[in-house]
């Protein structure tokens, strides 16, 4: 699919990239939740799945289907693949532009 | 000119986004006339009719995708179907098989009531955050996202 040119990504879609980046695997909507618990700005479970659709149709993330399911799934018990995310070249490309405009606001008008 | 254009391409072709911004204008028009001639009524049909589009509009781009779906054990007492089509109307087969996927988690899936409770609170919200976010991409604000 062709996709336009990188746009400035948004507050939302800039945390779910950063998460991604910083990840060494796929991570599926409820772990990026999680992870966004620790830092200033948290990701919410009413927009998670709605921001990731909207990033894959961007061609920013990519998604599959989990293979294999997690240790604590024992034989019988109920288990529906989560879908994974990754983050694309154009997804990286997005979140350098931002932190390089980032970079370039002053100081003092960053800090808190 | 492109390819022949199949019928998954047209209901994503950002045509169909001119047609949604066009039914927007229209209802914000139509609110401030019927506002101007004090016509509550007139009013409330307008914003009826605008959403009776958008919940068509969404079903009819979903048709497709809602195949070949995985569903939740019996004892979880969750009612799929209904679960499901709500998904079609109001929000998509991506939303439907993360929140499922979700009740894998055993805080969330661990029980009946946790699991529907999760369900019905996270899907109200994702149908709100998805109608603002249509509304804000029809008027060109995306950017506030």
């Amino acid at each position: 699919m062709d996709h336009p040119p990188v746009k400035k990504l948004s507050l939302t879609e800039a945390v779910i990239a950063h998460l991604l980046r910083d990840s060494t695997i796929p991570l599926f909507g409820l772990e990026l939740i999680r992870r966004s618990s620790s830092g200033k700005l948290k990701l919410k479970k009413g927009t998670i799945y709605v921001t990731l659709e909207r990033m894959e149709k961007k061609g920013l993330v990519t998604s599959e289907r989990e293979t294999s399911p997690p240790p604590h799934i024992k034989e019988g018990d109920f288990y529906i693949p989560r879908r994974l995310y990754t983050l694309t070249p154009r997804g990286l490309q997005a979140l350098a532009l931002l932190e390089e405009a980032v970079a370039q606001i002053p100081g003092f008008l960053v800090r808190s | 000119m492109g390819g022949p254009c199949t019928q998954a391409d047209a209901r994503t072709h950002p045509d169909f986004d001119n047609l949604d911004r066009g039914v927007l204008f229209a209802t914000v028009g139509g609110v401030i006339f019927n506002g101007l001639e004090a016509s509550l009524p007139g009013i409330l049909l307008t914003i009826t009719a605008t959403i009776l589009y958008g919940l068509a509009r969404n079903r009819i781009a979903n048709m497709d995708a809602f195949e070949n779906m995985d569903t939740p054990p019996t004892h979880l007492r969750i009612e799929v179907q209904y679960f499901t089509l709500c998904c079609q109307w109001f929000a998509s087969r991506q939303l439907r098989d993360g929140l499922l996927g979700d009740l894998v988690d055993p805080a969330i899936g661990g029980t009946p009531e946790t699991a529907r409770h999760y369900l019905r609170e996270t899907l109200c919200l994702a149908t709100w955050t998805r109608a603002k976010e249509k509304i804000l991409t029809l008027l060109w604000l995306d950017r506030h996202l």
